[in-house]
């Protein structure tokens, strides 16, 4: 399968163990991506004309005819906020006056996430007999059996509505944790926004609420944080030393991407998922499986014995 | 709770609803054309609010708020102008879309949100946000992607305030080689296309209207940027 890749600015800058597996990932489920050529930014939330912003977006979209993947929610979110726009007759011919290459007819816009669980969910079908190369247990060569993860989903993944899932309780990311051979845990603040688009000039309106989910993602008995977007991974990772130092309270808990928590499912080594890359150490994560892969070693050699 | 304390504030509540009642701007000219303004910019089903909260009910971060979102949009379709751009709210929306998810009149709270910060550019009203929101729009329209060390860089210099934070942040991320300092770097990563970006911000932002002078910072902000685009005879932004 190929698919256009839309990168987004920050998988260049903040974001960059994100791209890093999403690569790694894609490769490993045997998706090609086609990195969108000349590619702008998506505007984020920051533009708010949404004349422009749509462009913005419209911008991207006409640039190939693939299907296109995004791994950042928001530059997802604001693809698909602009399809719906460009529905509109009057706005599309406003936007493409604009345009070098006009906006005609539908896309198809997919975040990483969907992209993973329809690549295993296609291998599921061989298992019932249906046609694919692999079955889940070629791909998903190293389960995650005894870690937790918590399901962190923030805003934009699922809206505005009508999207991938529910954009009030959605259950793909938990569904793809289980998949996975981890546990999803019960976190109560999974949608919570991570306050991220107004974290630089409103840095104590972000901080309240980011210390709140990291608690709660603590409390609800997770190994790690799973994040969707880099913008909620910043808030969550980079900036957690210094929450930890605002509060005076140690949180130390691990923030992947969704791609490394995947990548590392489908047997890919640490390095190859930029997993140094996070801010909290992602080690205490691999180091638990280890133990928890040494240990069941162990039981099934005495049991051969 | 006793019946008495619970008639009290049902009281109370009532007062409140009056009060804002009381007093609209919707007769004035220059209320009637804000009202028609934000309409056109976040769509005509706004007039169809029943009040009821939701939006402001969802909002996560409603607590910091000094008018609600539900009573902004009250305040669009009042025509009170001045009260509903000189609202902070408008800057503590994070654009999660929580309540245009939930509207129960299909109406978009967010997009009215985004329709005042529009207005409030375009009447030259200036505050610290709005600034970090004209610096990340004229970096997309000039160099096509956004560039965390120029963002950072040029919002620290015109809202030195920000200086402890963005070094903090710097200090987590720069080992991690996830921001590059250094002149290729400051420069930025430009797109061929930038012509066409110029293009979509001209003929679509702002139907036209002139953009709001700019503040003293500015100029330092120029400054910094010329000095780290020193080769480039394109110029920085407008």
């Amino acid at each position: 399968m190929k698919l256009a890749y839309y990168p987004g600015c920050v998988a260049r800058s903040t974001g960059r163990e994100y791209e890093i597996s999403t690569r790694a990932v894609s490769r490993a489920l045997g998706i090609e991506l086609e990195e969108i050529d000349d590619w702008n930014c998506c505007g984020a939330t920051h533009v708010s004309n949404e004349l422009v912003s749509t462009a913005l977006a419209a911008r991207n979209l006409v640039r190939t005819e693939l299907p296109v993947m995004a791994s950042c929610s928001i530059c997802y979110s604001r693809l698909r906020a602009a399809m719906i726009h460009l529905k509109d007759r009057k706005v599309r011919e406003r936007v493409n006056e604009a345009l070098e290459v006009k906006y005609e007819g539908e896309k198809e816009v997919l975040h990483v996430i969907e992209t993973i669980t329809k690549a295993l969910r296609k291998a599921e079908e061989k298992d019932q007999g249906r046609e694919s190369e692999k079955s889940p247990k070629d791909l998903i060569v190293r389960p995650l059996a005894g870690l937790k993860a918590a399901p962190y989903y923030g805003c934009l993944l699922t809206r505005p509505g009508g999207g991938i899932d529910s954009p009030e309780n959605p259950k793909i990311l938990e569904d793809l944790i289980r998949t996975l051979g981890a546990e999803p845990t019960d976190f109560r603040l999974k949608m919570k926004c991570c306050c991220g688009p107004i974290f630089m000039p409103e840095e104590e309106a972000a901080a309240e609420t980011l210390i709140r989910i990291l608690r709660n993602a603590r409390a609800s008995g997770a190994d790690f944080v799973v994040a969707l977007c880099p913008l909620c991974h910043l808030m969550l990772d980079a900036n957690q030393p210094l929450l930890e130092k605002k509060f005076g309270e140690k949180i130390d808990l691990p923030i992947l991407y969704v791609t490394q928590m995947a990548g590392l499912a489908l047997g890919l080594a640490p390095e190859e998922l930029g997993m140094e890359m996070n801010s909290v150490s992602t080690r205490p994560v691999v180091e638990k499986l280890e133990k928890i892969e040494g240990k069941k070693a162990e039981e099934e050699g005495a049991k051969v014995c | 709770m006793t019946q008495i304390a619970k008639m009290e504030i049902a009281k109370a509540q009532t007062m409140a609803m009056a009060a804002e009642e009381m007093v609209t701007n919707t007769g004035t000219a220059e209320g009637e054309k804000f009202r028609e303004k934000v309409l056109a910019l976040a769509g005509s089903e706004v007039i169809t609010c029943i009040q009821c909260g939701t939006c402001s009910a969802s909002c996560p971060t409603a607590h910091l708020m000094d008018t609600p979102i539900r009573r902004l949009v009250k305040l669009v379709l009042e025509g009170e102008k001045e009260e509903a751009l000189s609202s902070r709210s408008i800057w503590l929306c994070t654009s999660c879309l929580l309540c245009t998810v939930r509207c129960p009149r299909n109406i978009r709270p967010m997009a009215v949100v985004a329709a005042l910060k529009t207005v409030y550019e375009e009447v030259g009203m200036r505050c610290i946000d709005s600034v970090f929101e004209e610096i990340f729009a004229r970096q997309i329209r000039d160099y096509g992607r956004i560039s965390e060390l120029l963002l950072s860089a040029e919002y620290m210099i015109r809202s030195p305030g920000s200086a402890a934070q963005i070094m903090a942040f710097g200090a987590e991320l720069v080992p991690k080689g996830k921001i590059e300092i250094g002149f290729e770097a400051a420069r930025g990563e430009r797109i061929e296309g930038t012509e066409e970006m110029r293009r979509i911000f001209e003929v679509l932002g702002d139907e036209g209207e002139a953009e709001p002078a700019q503040a003293g910072g500015a100029e330092m902000a120029e400054a910094a940027k010329k000095a780290a685009e020193s080769e480039d005879e394109t110029g920085g932004p407008i």
